[in-house]
């Protein structure tokens, strides 16, 4: 009994440590396989960003040969060429300084009407919660109308008060970004604001103003900041509005640069230098506010 | 304080949405200087022509409905994949945005020049032909290019579903799991019973988000194939910009917008019942 009990134990013991062993080993496998997933998911998304930049320094030569090529002299030459003032590549400077000019005041117009907005969403107490929600609403659904059915007919209106083609007609289309954006976000970032402060100050006689000004915006600082940054990066990126109603004189680079196939051959280097060059700013500022992002991508329906 | 943010958008939106509209019920073009109504002509005639209407609604729908399962599910098990505890998970969050934050516009641009048939550029078909796979005509080839553009929408679109469902997941309860596992449930239940129930809002939300942007999408569809070739890729959208933009035709284009404008709420308001009904379930 004593000894065939002694032999159980062990052998229990020993199914234990094979066990354990074997749990070890899937858990390794487990591990490398997710390793795995995640890199090839990393190379599938970063390929094409790294095979531009690659094309970017290239020379004609290397770039118009028959096959990809891999191994090349890499040259500055395409990026000197979209940054010089005359020559193929010169139109590129003319687009991103308009860029900068639509989306920087355009980020700054819907920044200052949209936080108030956000702000009295939030905080104030009007005649019944439906209007407000009603007003929070209408203003998503101007982001998600189809761009078109607003645009066609702007353009006749532009026409008749001779805003076409100049960049405060575009920067007022690019509202239509900003604003739902910012009201959205902010008025979740001020609702997560404590109000008791403000209702102490409220108590002291301090008016409206000051609260808002001293001590809520204060508060909703760096919500504040990666709010400006999203409708800056959402602005930048926009296509349709441009497409719409810009001319050469206003084009964002997202249309200019089409121009580049225009061209009897196509400039392929200096193409990809202007692409990289484009999209920097958005994917820098995007980074930055990474934490902020999926509040922003959400108009803050899901907090990040 | 609310004001302003009211009207500029109702200045710069609804007024020319409603003009909009009205123009639909008239003959105005370029060329055509003496704009008269013409009651529902353009809508019988744009609904009575299987070419235009049903052709760009079976385009727009194809589109918008293909590109958006395929991402949601490819973006549910990459997000799954990234909310494993593992190194770098910052890095490979951070990553993952970088399709997404980029212009879709130039996205596309930099998908069409790697799609090239042939020639210094073409890095896909040089891939493929290491396996013995004939260059691909990626987007003149009339049986694949709305797949070419689908597939190229799901590679700048998937990252959002990605970034959302990880936080929904971050965010997730921990005690129903902790029960799970004492429980012993085998982890395909726990994830059908806990967590896609738990879930169920946010994807209602990401889906509702997503088929409206894919929807009334122009970037990508523009950038590569403007609509052609022939019309095979040519969505509601893409179609009325043509129209007005190239040929003139103001009404006829407003009037596709207004068809698109009520197939998006139709399938919006079906989509957001089904929430509210989710919500009081």
């Amino acid at each position: 009994m004593y000894v065939s009990g002694e032999g159980n134990a062990e052998g229990e013991k020993g199914v234990i440590g094979i066990d354990f062993i074997n749990q070890k080993g899937i858990m390794m496998v487990k591990k490398t396989l997710i390793y795995f997933g995640c890199i090839m998911v990393i190379i599938l998304c970063l390929f094409p960003f790294v095979w531009i930049l690659l094309n970017s320094v290239k020379s004609p030569k290397d770039i118009g040969a028959s096959v990809p090529q891999f191994i090349f002299n890499p040259t500055l030459k395409n990026y000197k060429d979209i940054f010089s003032t005359a020559g193929s590549g010169s139109s590129f400077l003319h687009y991103f300084k308009n860029s900068l000019i639509i989306t920087v005041f355009g980020t700054l117009l819907s920044f200052l009407v949209s936080i108030p907005c956000g702000y009295a969403l939030a905080r104030f107490k009007l005649r019944s919660e439906k209007v407000k929600s009603n007003v929070a609403f209408t203003l998503l659904s101007f982001w998600f109308g189809p761009e078109l059915a607003v645009l066609i007919p702007l353009y006749a209106i532009y026409r008749y008060f001779g805003l076409t083609n100049t960049y405060i007609g575009l920067i007022m289309v690019y509202q239509v970004i900003g604003i739902p954006l910012g009201v959205w976000i902010s008025r979740s970032f001020f609702e997560d604001i404590p109000t008791q402060l403000a209702e102490a100050a409220s108590i002291d006689g301090y008016k409206l103003w000051h609260i808002f000004w001293r001590i809520d915006i204060p508060l909703a600082k760096p919500g504040l900041a990666a709010i400006a940054v999203l409708i800056f990066v959402f602005q930048w990126n926009n296509f349709v509005f441009a497409l719409g109603i810009a001319g050469e004189k206003t084009m964002p680079v997202t249309l200019g640069i089409l121009g580049f196939i225009g061209y009897s051959s196509v400039l392929w280097g200096q193409m990809s230098a202007a692409i990289i060059i484009s999209i920097i700013p958005a994917i820098v500022l995007a980074i930055l506010t990474q934490k902020y992002l999926v509040k922003g991508l959400t108009f803050g329906a899901v907090r990040g | 304080m609310i004001l302003p943010a009211l009207l500029i958008p109702f200045l710069f939106v609804v007024i020319p949405f409603f003009i909009g509209i009205a123009y639909s019920f008239t003959n105005k073009n370029v060329v055509n200087p003496n704009t008269v109504f013409v009651g529902f002509h353009n809508y019988k005639k744009f609904l009575s022509n299987p070419s235009l209407f049903l052709s760009q609604l079976k385009v727009t729908l194809l589109y918008a409905v293909l590109s958006v399962v395929i991402e949601m599910l490819v973006g549910f098990g990459v997000a799954l994949l990234l909310n494993q505890k593992i190194k770098g998970q910052k890095f490979f969050r951070s990553a993952i945005l970088i399709p997404l934050m980029a212009a879709p516009v130039l996205t596309a641009l930099m998908w069409k020049l790697m799609l090239n048939p042939s020639g210094g550029f073409a890095v896909v078909n040089y891939f493929l032909s290491a396996f013995g796979i004939e260059p691909v005509l990626w987007l003149s080839n009339t049986r694949l290019v709305l797949f070419t553009l689908i597939g190229i929408d799901v590679y700048i679109y998937t990252p959002f579903i990605v970034i959302i469902i990880l936080a929904g997941l971050q965010a997730l309860p921990r005690e129903p799991y902790e029960a799970a596992s004492i429980d012993n449930a085998p982890k395909l239940f726990v994830f059908r019973k806990l967590t896609l129930p738990m879930l169920k809002p946010l994807i209602l939300l990401v889906l509702l988000m997503r088929l409206i942007m894919a929807f009334k999408m122009v970037d990508t569809i523009y950038v590569t194939t403007k609509g052609g070739p022939g019309r095979l890729t040519r969505t509601l959208h893409v179609a009325a910009y043509l129209e007005a933009f190239k040929q003139g035709n103001i009404a006829v284009a407003l009037t596709t917008m207004t068809v698109l404008f009520a197939v998006i709420f139709i399938i919006c308001m079906s989509l957001v019942k089904a929430m509210q009904k989710e919500k009081k379930a």
